[in-house]
């Protein structure tokens, strides 16, 4: 996929790999891309691979290991500064060490360099544990979790310390040489570059040995829950409460854009309901806002606020919420929200990673729909349209992050 | 109006000052959709003690007041809030506050300069009554406890408390829930007259506009309330080269000892000339010395001492300057010792050549990349010249710069006597 833009002073060029999120291969995935940034055959050490970056100028290589509804996704993204602003061109030798990392692996019998392997797991176990640090992002993580606990959505990306036992170098080469093989790739170029030229340049140097591709489920999203209450304590100053909502709908449904305008108007920016309601007017939070896990159909609403309001902050959620079940939305709110989602749609084009992803997630979803579409799409949401989607939402678990022997 | 030019980057800023003594830039960038205004006062969490420019007097606020000023600039006379007319315009709004500086700002793709109209006015017309000043003290004392639970923040905060004994640095910029709720009506005022007068604030503009246009707009908005000639005069209390304390421990809910290296700036480098080169050369070293690519991160890497790398990072100001550096290990006494040889280390040898040229190339690409982010220049652009800097003179400092300069910074700055360390410890159940 190419996406020229001539006005950048940068070039990024994403690899992305998709895997099933499947608890066999989760850990093993997550592992894998910091375990290539280690050691190349041409750079066999990370110094050796960051001393080279340097030398461009400060290309960067930058690994990431993300949940896309029910598939991970591991990607490879290289910054570079275009040729034309430097001395000496940089785009060619940073693609090569973008396909050095991913392709040329330094190997010994069979297998990764063991101590890189076993440094690599070291850290993976400490990210995992740290997950506690953020308290707004665990509580997110463990709502999902309660919700989905019979689903693979409910699989962690960063994969589980359990599994670290069982990995190691020869079996993770072994891994590694299948989902090379096996996995979608796709490969996204933006920046300001040659057109004519590029394609050839990128198909040069990567030539992935592809066998037959691994197959990805599309996620299950249709649910009527009863709703579930959880709570956790820790030893926190502010309660985290996240409410899970399941909204059944299919984000390859043009009716999911009235699913984006509802969380919109309910809870996304300083106009919506949530904000003016239970911040503004009753002084309860600080942050609130609405969310959406598109390609699993998930509507999340997270709160950080003072322990003893949970019922008060509750009731004001279910309030607003059922206020809009029942067709309580201004003309005003709809076309804020409108003018909030396209303006946010437009901006894309001013940041080359988030169009990058944008692209690659449309890819995802196996649509050609582009911004301009979606804007179309969007101007075309009516009151009733909002309206109707509000009746397929069902609360599924709310979870509290409270402070301990608060009961 | 005057016109300030980078060859390299084939970047320029127009910049012109108003009548009313406020700062005005206006940089043209085509091919981007978004537009973005940011307006700022060259006022921030550490200005707590001041004379005030219109009375002569003498006057000491609550801690917070600035972050909470910000807060209350929203409120506008007809009870409506000023992100309102904001959503209108499709517009997406926002501000912050630091230690020196708040800003306002807001983006948009359509209607921008009824978006840049109402960011002037709305900035120029406070609006505070005891109520809803009440009204904002739960809000943000929710903020206040949301950063009481991020070690990170903790972290930070600590290092500063442990390296300044009286400097406003070390008090959170949001303040205490204590200190918050002292504040009034009134108080707020008072920091307004002073601080947001046109006298002391500036507004930069960037995107594929036309200059004549953005201009005539901002002349016929801003207003000359509150404007004066010359300086604000702060009080700042007398910091000396003394630490408050070497060394910090805090426990929370973490799963691994967090740990933050603090260098303080002696006060005989502090001052407003050569900031530039001084935040650069320092940035340098730190390249060199504890990022990816050096011996050390290789050492602590290899040996499983710090998960994630060190972070560091070195923050000038005219009067305060401090190396940070951070990670997590579960061995702090190897860490410490690695850090400190590693320091020890490089000054008995001097920075080595080859290492200096490739951190200068580094340093090189990641200014040009940064102009590729609208946000970024327009906020840095401001925060820089509040300090006396202009950013696209940042290239021609930094090609000037010598490793001689490294080694002299390395000696002076990075003295034992002038470090402290921060700690978080995981909770330990009884």
């Amino acid at each position: 996929m190419l996406i020229p833009r001539d006005n950048y002073k940068t070039n990024i060029v994403t690899v992305y790999l998709k895997r099933p999120l499947n608890k066999d291969e989760v850990t093993k995935n997550s592992l894998i891309p910091s375990v290539l940034k280690s050691a190349t055959v041409g750079y066999p050490n990370p110094v050796a691979i960051a001393k080279k970056l340097q030398d461009l100028y400060g290309s960067a290589v930058g690994v990431s290991v993300d949940k896309m509804g029910e598939k991970q996704v591991l990607s490879f993204r290289m910054y570079c500064v275009g040729d034309m602003y430097l001395p000496e061109p940089v785009f060619e030798d940073s693609l090569a060490m973008l396909k050095e990392i991913i392709l040329n692996p330094l190997t010994k019998n069979d297998g990764f360099i063991k101590e890189y392997v076993d440094i690599e797991k070291t850290i993976l176990e400490e990210d995992i544990k740290s997950k506690i640090n953020n308290k707004g992002h665990y509580a997110v993580e463990k709502c999902i979790e309660h919700m989905c606990v019979d689903e693979p959505f409910s699989i962690s990306e960063d994969g589980y310390i359990e599994d670290l036992d069982k990995i190691d170098e020869k079996n993770l080469f072994a891994h590694y040489k299948n989902i090379i093989e096996t996995s979608p790739i796709d490969i996204v170029v933006a920046g300001s570059f040659d057109r004519e030229k590029i394609i050839e340049t990128v198909k040069s140097k990567f030539n992935f040995d592809r066998k037959e591709l691994v197959k990805i489920e599309k996620e299950e999203i249709y649910f009527k829950p009863v709703a579930a209450y959880v709570r956790e304590e820790m030893d926190v100053n502010q309660g985290k409460l996240v409410l899970g909502f399941r909204t059944n709908m299919d984000y390859k449904d043009e009716k999911y854009y009235n699913l984006m305008m509802f969380s919109a108007i309910l809870g996304s920016g300083a106009h919506s309901k949530l904000f003016l309601n239970v911040r503004e007017k009753h002084s309860l939070c600080y942050s609130i806002y609405s969310s959406l896990e598109k390609l699993k159909g998930l509507m999340l609403i997270s709160a950080g606020i003072e322990i003893s309001d949970y019922d008060r902050v509750l009731e004001l959620i279910s309030k607003e919420l059922g206020d809009m079940k029942e067709g309580n939305i201004s003309t005003e709110e709809l076309t804020n929200s409108k003018k909030f989602i396209i303006n946010n749609l437009k901006s894309l084009n001013d940041n080359l990673s988030a169009l990058t992803n944008y692209y690659y997630s449309m890819s995802v979803q196996d649509s050609n729909r582009t911004i301009e579409d979606i804007i179309d799409i969007v101007n075309k949401v009516e009151i009733k349209d909002i309206v109707e989607i509000g009746k397929q939402i069902y609360l599924d678990t709310v979870y509290f992050l409270t402070g301990k022997d608060s009961k | 109006m005057q016109i300030i030019k980078n060859e390299l980057l084939n970047e320029y800023v127009y910049y012109e000052k108003l009548h009313n003594n406020m700062d005005v830039f206006f940089m043209p960038k085509e091919g981007f959709t978004k537009k973005y205004a940011v307006m700022a006062t060259n006022y921030g969490s550490n200005d707590l003690e001041f004379i005030s420019p219109h009375t002569k007097e003498k006057i000491r606020v609550n801690e917070g007041i600035a972050h909470f000023l910000e807060h209350k600039m929203f409120e506008q006379a007809d009870g409506s809030n000023a992100f309102d007319e904001f959503a209108k315009l499709g517009a997406n709004a926002n501000a912050f506050t630091n230690f020196n500086m708040t800003a306002y700002l807001f983006s948009s793709t359509d209607n921008f300069k009824e978006g840049l109209k109402h960011l002037i006015s709305y900035v120029q017309e406070p609006f505070f009554t005891e109520e809803n000043v009440e009204k904002e003290k739960g809000i943000i004392a929710q903020e206040i406890k949301m950063y009481d639970d991020n070690p990170d923040w903790k972290l930070f905060f600590n290092t500063l408390k442990a390296m300044y004994k009286v400097h406003a640095n070390s008090i959170d910029i949001a303040g205490t829930v204590e200190s918050i709720y002292k504040i009034t009506a009134e108080e707020l005022y008072s920091c307004y007259k002073t601080f947001y007068s046109p006298s002391n604030m500036a507004l930069f503009v960037i995107g594929e506009l036309d200059k004549d246009e953005i201009m005539d707009i901002v002349k016929s908005t801003v207003k000359d309330d509150y404007m004066f000639e010359g300086d604000i005069e702060r009080i700042e209390a007398l910091e000396n080269d003394e630490l408050r304390q070497k060394e910090i421990i805090e426990q929370l809910d973490v799963s691994v000892p967090m740990f933050s290296i603090g260098y303080k700036d002696k006060v005989s480098v502090l001052g407003a000339k050569d900031l530039m080169k001084k935040s650069i050369v320092t940035e340098l070293i730190l390249d060199i010395l504890f990022k990816k690519g050096s011996m050390l991160y290789d050492k602590l890497y290899r040996e499983g001492l710090v998960f994630g790398g060190l972070s560091c990072d070195y923050t000038e100001h005219i009067d305060y300057g401090y190396t940070i550096i951070s990670g997590e290990t579960r061995d702090l006494e190897s860490v410490k010792r690695e850090i400190f040889s590693a320091i020890e280390n490089a000054k008995e040898k001097g920075i080595d050549e080859a290492d200096f040229e490739r951190a200068k190339k580094k340093k090189i690409g990641s200014y040009i990349k940064s102009f590729d982010s609208i946000e970024f220049i327009a906020n840095n652009y401001l925060s820089y010249f509040f300090k006396g800097m202009d950013i696209l003179e940042y290239y021609e400092v930094l090609k000037a710069i010598d490793i001689k300069s490294l080694n002299n910074r390395l000696k002076e700055h990075f003295d034992l006597d002038m470090s402290v360390i921060s700690i978080i410890m995981p909770k330990t159940e009884n």
